[in-house]
């Protein structure tokens, strides 16, 4: 019965790998698509884009589409599009409990993340979850929505120029937070509080509790990249302010390779079939 | 029989407490925009963007948004339209009508949408916490955002795009929505839905064969005029229509002076399917 339980997830798991496998490859594939895919990453594609009052354009650009590719975020660790400055585990400053409970989270491969049982995909895993992500920038209404084709979810970044954020005793604790946004230069910073502690803020399992405190910072460094570096802020789980990152890689066919380049649509509990047999 | 007793009240209860949380935010849904004090007082007119086009969302450092989740088809309550028809024309298939009498009789303890699945078809207007339109001339298209479990459905508007045919079209709970302007109404046609919602609040069935037609007039600064045209041969023995007004709301969805749509998300309320009958 246990063996069938984890059969169940492993053959969910490798269906997922093998629906993401193409997408990976064709993320890092060239603007426009082309059967690129199996070659090296290519060059980088241009400028950064700008919109007529000379912001960065995180979007598509006038009459094109695309969206963001996020998925293989890698939170920790130098491969794959890590950024090098990234940690290792053994680096990460974990207090004793948040170690020892991400450990064991790793021991159970990821089969209590409540993001599995459809949960919504809060702090860092907004941007990690599959199903392409993007930005629309409304500086006439001093906010920027962010839309993820993960459970068709969105979340605002509140642009207002000396915003703050709610005191602590106002905060209603989400799985979105509390989002304040300016830039700095080309570089989007973002400034969250007000998590709750209802989700894993990352895909790995790394804890964090109510006062996690997340700076994310975008740099749109070419058309096809975001330079993405976070920094986590969290005196219950760790002992100091630790920093990651990875290159987004932009995407401009749909998520199964076919021309568009559209977010789809994905609803985790339309197919969640998994969860009550799931170990609990 | 005490059982199902009790889960009914629950049920009860539950739409209470909808009535309940709902009922505080209908005054400043109708309360008027920026500086006009009086409740009552005539709205200020339909904003339009920088290249003319009706602007249904906030004015350039406004907020606010739309107060769905409270339209009917029928002719009942004060928004509905005055060409709203009676339960009685609804032109239901035999099938279709016995099934929404069944809906109604279990008090909708059978609707998808209680066990936090996604709002799709006229849904997307008929539950609570508000909704925005995000117009993208630019990007030919229109992005409609919601406060329900933080949903957001596409409206392409590139000239000339048209549905994929029906072999390719991948069911889904938004379907595949295209969108034009005729004058000042926004006209979005949509196919493409899957079976496994209710297309509005109440349960008026529908079958893949559905093919939506919505319709936004915002008539002034506060209110927007939502027809919808159901074409739905498998559930309906004709085309038909209805619709309500949606009221403008500045507010926070509580009454606090924020106009932004704050973070609902069904499924981490959810604690009653595993108690409901009939699973």
């Amino acid at each position: 019965m246990r063996s069938h339980c984890y059969g169940g997830v492993a053959a969910a798991i490798a269906l997922a790998i093998g629906v993401s496998l193409p997408v990976l490859l064709d993320a890092q594939a060239p603007a426009g698509g082309g059967q690129a895919a199996a070659k090296p990453a290519p060059p980088p594609a241009g400028p950064p884009p700008r919109l007529p009052n000379g912001q960065i354009n995180l979007g598509a650009v006038p009459g094109q589409k695309g969206f963001w590719n996020s998925f293989n975020g890698q939170i920790i660790g130098k491969t794959g599009n890590s950024l090098p400055t990234n940690l290792t585990i053994e680096e990460v400053p974990l207090r004793p409990w948040a170690r020892a409970l991400y450990e064991y989270r790793d021991f159970r491969d990821g089969l209590d993340d409540p993001h599995a049982r459809c949960q919504p995909a809060g702090g860092l895993r907004f941007l990690t979850a599959p199903n392409g992500t993007e930005f629309i920038q409304q500086p006439e209404l001093n906010r920027i929505i962010m839309i993820d084709g993960e459970n068709r979810d969105w979340k605002r970044i509140a642009m207002e120029p000396g915003r703050k954020h709610p005191s602590m005793d106002e905060l209603n604790p989400s799985y979105f937070g509390d989002s304040i946004g300016r830039w700095e230069g080309d570089t989007l910073v973002v400034d969250t509080v007000g998590f709750n502690e209802k989700f894993w803020a990352f895909r790995n399992g790394l804890p964090h509790t109510r006062f996690l405190h997340l700076t994310e910072r975008y740099t749109r460094i070419d058309m096809n990249r975001i330079r993405f570096e976070f920094t986590v802020d969290d005196p219950g789980a760790y002992t100091r302010t630790w920093s990651g990152g990875w290159h987004i890689n932009w995407q401009s066919t749909n998520y199964d390779n076919s021309p568009n380049g559209e977010i789809h649509e994905y609803f985790c509990i339309d197919n969640e079939r998994d969860s009550e047999h799931l170990e609990r | 029989m005490t059982m199902r007793r009790h889960w009914l009240a629950a049920g009860g209860t539950g739409i209470a407490l909808t009535v309940v949380l709902s009922t505080p935010v209908i005054p400043h849904a109708q309360a008027p925009a920026g500086d006009r004090e009086k409740p009552g007082a005539p709205s200020a007119p339909t904003p339009r963007r920088p290249d003319g086009s009706v602007n249904l969302g906030a004015i350039p450092d406004g907020k606010g948004f739309w107060n769905n989740g409270l339209g009917s088809l029928l002719r009942t309550g004060d928004r509905a339209l005055p060409t709203n028809l009676t339960l009685e024309d609804v032109p239901f298939r035999p099938w279709a009508k016995a099934l929404y009498e069944f809906r109604r009789f279990r008090g909708g303890l059978d609707d998808p949408h209680v066990r936090c699945q996604p709002a799709g078809g006229i849904r997307f207007f008929t539950v609570p916490n508000g909704m925005e339109f995000i117009q993208q001339p630019e990007l030919n298209r229109i992005i409609m955002i919601e406060g329900e479990n933080r949903e957001w459905r596409r409206v392409a508007m590139e000239p000339g795009r048209k549905h994929p045919p029906e072999e390719q079209l991948n069911p889904s709970y938004f379907g595949d929505s295209i969108g034009w302007w005729e004058g000042d109404t926004l006209v979005v046609d949509t196919v493409g839905y899957n079976e496994k919602f209710w297309m509005i609040r109440g349960g008026m069935p529908h079958t893949k064969f559905l093919h939506l037609t919505e319709r936004f007039t915002r008539l002034n600064f506060d209110q927007l005029k939502y027809e919808v045209t159901i074409d739905d041969k498998g559930a309906y023995t004709r085309t038909w229509s209805g619709g309500w007004i949606m009221p403008w709301q500045a507010t926070g969805y509580d009454g606090s002076d924020s106009g932004e749509i704050h973070e609902y998300f069904c499924i981490d309320n959810e604690r009653d399917s595993e108690h409901m009958p009939d699973r």
